[in-house]
C-alpha cells in the first residue's frame, strides 16, 4: 500500500516547505527597492524563509550558505496584486449575502492564472470573491506557488468582500435594499434572541443541543468554536439581553455579518462608479466601519476622488485604468487616467492586472503605464508593491528587503518597469519558485515549437 | 490644389537628444527641419526640445481597420474585388485621431474579412484631410494617398464562419451561401482569378466587355495592386504560396500569418513579406484591448439568482441531476454565437475577432522574433487596436511586444517605419527622417520602445497633431 503512505507524507511536506533549513545568499549587481530607489552591489541572505541580512558587497557569508552570484542582474522584492478573483473556479456564489464563504475552498493551486502571475513577477496576491454579490465572503493572501491552498497561504484572513455596485441583473436600489434587509434581519433576530435569553427560555441552537458531554468538555479544554462565548454582539446600541448572546446562538451567515458589523473584518468594498462610492461611504460611516475599508473601484470612480480622500485605507483600481466617456453635447471622447487623479488627491492606490484591462496583464507594465501618464516612479511602483502590502497589513513581511521580512524576491534582467525585463528567477519564502530556464511553456512560445 | 494650399504654412523644427532615422540608424543630438510639409534637412546638433526625448519618423502601420466600422464588406456576394474601402471609411472618425496621437501618421486600411475577396484597401495619412464637421479643427481627418493599395483575399475561417447551406425555410439570408469550408473559400479564389484571366484574354482579343470586380482582379494579376492574403494557420500560408504560383501574382503580402513560424523556411524561400496582426499574448489572446472571449462567454451564460430553492420546492426539478451546469438558463448555441459575434464589434469596429480567436491555438507572441530570425521579410501591424477608445496595442506597442519576446531592439523600429513604408510601396515618401521625405515625425518622451514613453509631439506633413512638449 504505497499510495496511502505517499498521501500521509503530503501534510508533512506542506509543513516543512515554508521553513527550510538551507540558507541562501544572493549577490546581485543591483537592487531596486519598493520605493523605486536603487542600490549597487548588494547581498541578501535568506534563512528559514526569512531575510537574515541585507547589505552591500562586504556582507560576510557563512561557509554553509549556498551562494548565488548574479553580477548583472537586479533583485526586486516582487510585485503584489492587491485584490483579484483569479484562480477561483467561480468567483461568486449565487446567493447575495454569503459572508460564510471563504476563497480557500475555491482556489485552484494549479490554475494557469497562478503560474502566469509568477512568470510575470507577481509574488503575492490578495484573492477575493468576485464583484457579483452583496457580501461575497472572505479572501486571503496567497503566493502563486504550492500544490495546496495551505502551502500557498501567506495570510488566512484578508477580510470580507462587499459590493455596492449592483449584482448582475440587479438595480442599485435592490442592491442596497438587500444589504439593509440583511442587517435589519440580523438586528431583529438578535433582539428577539436576547429577550428570550433574558426570559430564561431554552434557546440552545440545534448544534449546541446535539453536543455530547464528552465533546462539550473537549471544547472547553481546547477552546474550540463549540465553546460557548457570550457577549459576541458588540455593535450598535444596547438592547435587552445583548450581553447574553453567544457565538453558538448564531449560524455561520449571521456570525459573518456580525463580525463585519462589529468591525472585526477588513472590508473590500466594490464601487464601480462614483455614485457607489457615495452610498458605500455613507453606509460605512453610519456603521462606523470606514477606517478599516479598502475601496475596490473601477476607473469611473475617479469622480469621487474627493470623497475617497482620507476615507478608509485607500483604493484598488480594478481593470482598465483609463476612464473614457463621451461629452453629451460634442460627442467627443473624454479620457481620464484614474490613477493620476487618485494620486493628485493623495489617496493610496493599488493597481490590478485582471484580464480585460488595458495592455499586458503584467503589474510591471501597469506601473510603467502610470509613469508614462505622469506619475512619479515611486508612486507607480508603490501601486504594485508597497500599497498592496499595507492594505493586507503585511508591510512588515512583503515588499521590503529588511531582516525579518519574508525571503521573497525576484531576480530580473533589468529594471522592474522595463519593457524588455524578464523574471529570471522568483524566490518565495526562501524557496526557488520559478526559473526561466526551466519554463517549458515559455520555451515553446519562444522557440516556436508546435504544441 | 487644396492640399497645396494646406501645406504652404507647414514649417516646423524639432531637435532631440536621439534621432532614429527609421532605417535602423540612430543619431545623437540632431535637428529635423520641415518646410512646406516636407523634411528639408536633418542636421547634427541643436538645442533639444525636451530632456531625454527621442525623435522617430511618423509610424507606418501597414495593417489596420481605421475608420472602417461595421459592415464594411458587401454581404450579398462573397467576391467583391472592386469594392473600395476608401469609399466607405469614415475619414474624420475618431480612430484616425487616436492613431495619430499614438504616433501613427501613415496607415493601410483594410476591408473586413467576412468575404473571400473583400475589396481594395487604401493607404491614408491619419491627419490633414478635410473633416465633414464644420466645427472640427482643420485637418482633423484622414487623407487618402492611394485608394487601391491592396486586394484583400481571405483564406480561413473568417470568410465562411457565418455561412450555412441553404435549406428549408432558412434560405432567405445572405449567409445561406457558399463557401462553408476552406476548400470552398479557395475554390472561390481560384474561380475568381481564373475568370479574371479569361476576361483579360477576351479584352486583349478586342471583346467589348467591362466588369469592375474583374478589373480589380486583373490589376492584382498584373501587379498594379498587391494581393494581400489573410492566412493564419500554417496550411493557409502554404495555400497562399501555392495560389501565387498558380496565378503568378507578382506582388503577394501575407497578413497575420499567426502560425507562419511553423513554415518559416518555406516563407523565407518564397521571399513573400508578412505583415503580422496584433501580437497574441501567453494565453493565445490578441493583445488588443476589448472584452476577452471568456468574459463574453460568461456574460452570455445567464444564471438565475438561486437554483437550490428550485431544486427543493419544484417537483419538476426534483429529479434533475445536480451537475455543475444545473440551474443555468441555457441559451441556444446559435444565439450565443450571434452574441459572441456581435459583442466585440459593438462600438468598436473591424477585424474579425472570432476568426482570430479560433485560429490562435498555436499563436505565440514571439512570432516577429521567430520570423525575423529566420530571414522572413516582415513588418508589424496593429489590426483593430485603434478601434477601441484606448488600447495598449497600437503600432509602437506591437514593436515593444516584439522586442520583449525576442526581437533585437534595433530591428524593431524599422518594422513600423521604413520597412512598413517599403511594403506599402511608399519607401521613398514616408517612414524615414531624410530630406525630401514627408514631414511626418514623432517626438517621444524617452526611448520609444520603453512603455513609459509617450509622444510629446506628432506631426503629419508638418501639421502638428499633438504637442505636449514641456513649456519653458
Amino acid at each position: 500500500m504505497r499510495i496511502p503512505a505517499l498521501l500521509l507524507s503530503v501534510p508533512a511536506l506542506a509543513a516543512a516547505l515554508p521553513a527550510q533549513d538551507g540558507a541562501i545568499a544572493i549577490r546581485a549587481g543591483k537592487a531596486v527597492l519598493a520605493d523605486g530607489s536603487t542600490l549597487e552591489n548588494v547581498t541578501l541572505v535568506v534563512q528559514d524563509g526569512r531575510i537574515a541580512v541585507f547589505g552591500g558587497a562586504d556582507v560576510e557569508i557563512p561557509f554553509d550558505v549556498l551562494l548565488h552570484e548574479w553580477p548583472a542582474a537586479t533583485i526586486f522584492p516582487g510585485f503584489l496584486e492587491a485584490q483579484s478573483s483569479g484562480g477561483l473556479d467561480r468567483p461568486n456564489e449565487n446567493i447575495p449575502i454569503a459572508p460564510f464563504l471563504d476563497v480557500k475552498d475555491s482556489i485552484d493551486p494549479v490554475s494557469f492564472f497562478f503560474e502566469d502571475a509568477l512568470r510575470q513577477g507577481t509574488v503575492a496576491l490578495g484573492i477575493m470573491p468576485g464583484h457579483d454579490t452583496v457580501i461575497g465572503g472572505r479572501g486571503r493572501v496567497v503566493a502563486p506557488t504550492g500544490m495546496t491552498v495551505e502551502q500557498m497561504t501567506l495570510a488566512e484572513n484578508l477580510g470580507m468582500k462587499m459590493a455596492f455596485g449592483p449584482k448582475r441583473g440587479w438595480s442599485r436600489s435592490s442592491q442596497l435594499a438587500e444589504l439593509r434587509e440583511a442587517v435589519a434581519g440580523l438586528d431583529r433576530s438578535l433582539r428577539d434572541h436576547g429577550q428570550r435569553l433574558l426570559d430564561g427560555e431554552d434557546v440552545k441552537s440545534e448544534k449546541e443541543r446535539l453536543l455530547t458531554a464528552e465533546e462539550k468538555k473537549k471544547a472547553k479544554d481546547e477552546e474550540e468554536p463549540w465553546n460557548r462565548v457570550a457577549g459576541v454582539v458588540r455593535y450598535g446600541e444596547d438592547f435587552p439581553g445583548k450581553a447574553l448572546i453567544a457565538n453558538l446562538d448564531l449560524d455561520d451567515g449571521q456570525l459573518g455579518l456580525l463580525r463585519i458589523l462589529n468591525g472585526e473584518e477588513r472590508l473590500w468594498v466594490w464601487c464601480p462608479t462614483a455614485t457607489d462610492v457615495m452610498h458605500a461611504k455613507q453606509w460605512l460611516e453610519e456603521k462606523n466601519l470606514l477606517a478599516d475599508t479598502v475601496f475596490v473601484v473601477s476607473s469611473a470612480a475617479w469622480k469621487a476622488a474627493d470623497l475617497l480622500a482620507g476615507a478608509g485605507l485607500g483604493v484598488v483600481i480594478d481593470g482598465d485604468p483609463w476612464h473614457v466617456e463621451r461629452d453629451p453635447i460634442t460627442w467627443k471622447e473624454v479620457r481620464t487616467f484614474a490613477p493620476l487623479k487618485f494620486h493628485e488627491a493623495g489617496i493610496p492606490f493599488a493597481l490590478g492586472s485582471d484580464p480585460g484591462r488595458v495592455g499586458p496583464d503584467r503589474l510591471g507594465y501597469q506601473a510603467a503605464l502610470c509613469v508614462r501618464e505622469g506619475l512619479p516612479r515611486a508612486a507607480a511602483l508603490a501601486a504594485v508593491a508597497a500599497t498592496p502590502a499595507k492594505f493586507w497589513g503585511l508591510e512588515a513581511r512583503l515588499g521590503r528587503f529588511e531582516p525579518g521580512a519574508d525571503g521573497t524576491f525576484l531576480i530580473l534582467d533589468g529594471d522592474p518597469l522595463g519593457a524588455e525585463t524578464h523574471v529570471l528567477e522568483a524566490w518565495i519564502r526562501g524557496e526557488k519558485a520559478y526559473d526561466r530556464t526551466q519554463d517549458k511553456r515559455l520555451q515553446r512560445l519562444l522557440e516556436g515549437r508546435d504544441q | 490644389m487644396l492640399s497645396l494650399l494646406l501645406f504652404v504654412a507647414q514649417s516646423l523644427t524639432v531637435t532631440a537628444e536621439k534621432v532614429h532615422l527609421g532605417d535602423g540608424r540612430v543619431l545623437g543630438v540632431a535637428t529635423v527641419r520641415i518646410d512646406k510639409g516636407r523634411i528639408v534637412a536633418v542636421t547634427p546638433g541643436g538645442d533639444p526640445d525636451a530632456d531625454g526625448a527621442h525623435l522617430t519618423p511618423g509610424l507606418v502601420d501597414a495593417y489596420t481597420f481605421l475608420g472602417v466600422g461595421q459592415e464594411t464588406v458587401e454581404h450579398s456576394r462573397e467576391i467583391t474585388a472592386g469594392h473600395r474601402v476608401a469609399d466607405t471609411a469614415r475619414l474624420d472618425g475618431e480612430s484616425f485621431l487616436r492613431a495619430a496621437r499614438e504616433g501613427v501618421t501613415t496607415a493601410y486600411i483594410s476591408p473586413d474579412s467576412l468575404n473571400v475577396i473583400g475589396g481594395l484597401g487604401a493607404i491614408v495619412k491619419t491627419y490633414g484631410g478635410r473633416p465633414a464637421d464644420l466645427f472640427a479643427e482643420s485637418g482633423a481627418a484622414a487623407r487618402v494617398l492611394q485608394p487601391a493599395a491592396g486586394l484583400r483575399v481571405v483564406i480561413g475561417v473568417d470568410a465562411f464562419y457565418d455561412n450555412y447551406t441553404p435549406s428549408g425555410e432558412f434560405t432567405n439570408s445572405s449567409h445561406a451561401r457558399r463557401p462553408t469550408t476552406r476548400m470552398g473559400s479557395v475554390w472561390e479564389i481560384r474561380n475568381a482569378f481564373f475568370t479574371a484571366q479569361q476576361y483579360r484574354a477576351a479584352r486583349q482579343g478586342g471583346a467589348k466587355i467591362a466588369d469592375r470586380d474583374l478589373d480589380a482582379l486583373v490589376a492584382a494579376l498584373e501587379g498594379h495592386v498587391p494581393v494581400r492574403v489573410l492566412a493564419r494557420k500554417h496550411h493557409d500560408v502554404q495555400t497562399a504560396l501555392r495560389l501565387q504560383k498558380e496565378f503568378g501574382w507578382p506582388r503577394l503580402i501575407l497578413e497575420e500569418a499567426t502560425e507562419g513560424y511553423l513554415v518559416k523556411d518555406l516563407l523565407r524561400q518564397s521571399g513573400v513579406a508578412v505583415v503580422t496582426g496584433p501580437a497574441a499574448d501567453l494565453r493565445a489572446r490578441s493583445v488588443s484591448s476589448g472584452p476577452t472571449f471568456e468574459q463574453l462567454r460568461f456574460a452570455a451564460e445567464l444564471k438565475p439568482i438561486c437554483c437550490e430553492h428550485l431544486h427543493e420546492d419544484n417537483p419538476y426539478f426534483a429529479h434533475e441531476p445536480l451537475d455543475e451546469n444545473y440551474g443555468q438558463i441555457e441559451i441556444p448555441s446559435y444565439l450565443r454565437d450571434l452574441f459572441l459575434l456581435a459583442a466585440p464589434r459593438y462600438g468598436a469596429a473591424a477585424g474579425f475577432q472570432v476568426g482570430r480567436w479560433q485560429e490562435a491555438d498555436a499563436s505565440t507572441p514571439a512570432l516577429a522574433a521567430l520570423l525575423a530570425g529566420a530571414g522572413v521579410p516582415l513588418v508589424l501591424g496593429a489590426g483593430e487596436a485603434y478601434d477601441f477608445t484606448h488600447s495598449e496595442a497600437g503600432a509602437i506597442h506591437q514593436a515593444r511586444t516584439a522586442v520583449r519576446w525576442g526581437l533585437p531592439a534595433e530591428q524593431a523600429l524599422p518594422l513600423v517605419t521604413s520597412r512598413a513604408a517599403e511594403l506599402l510601396g511608399l519607401g521613398d515618401q514616408v517612414g524615414k527622417l531624410a530630406a525630401g521625405y514627408d514631414g511626418d515625425l514623432v517626438l517621444w518622451s524617452g526611448d520609444p520602445l520603453d512603455p513609459a514613453s509617450r509622444p510629446l509631439l506628432v506631426a503629419v506633413d508638418g501639421r502638428v497633431v499633438l504637442d505636449q512638449r514641456p513649456k519653458d
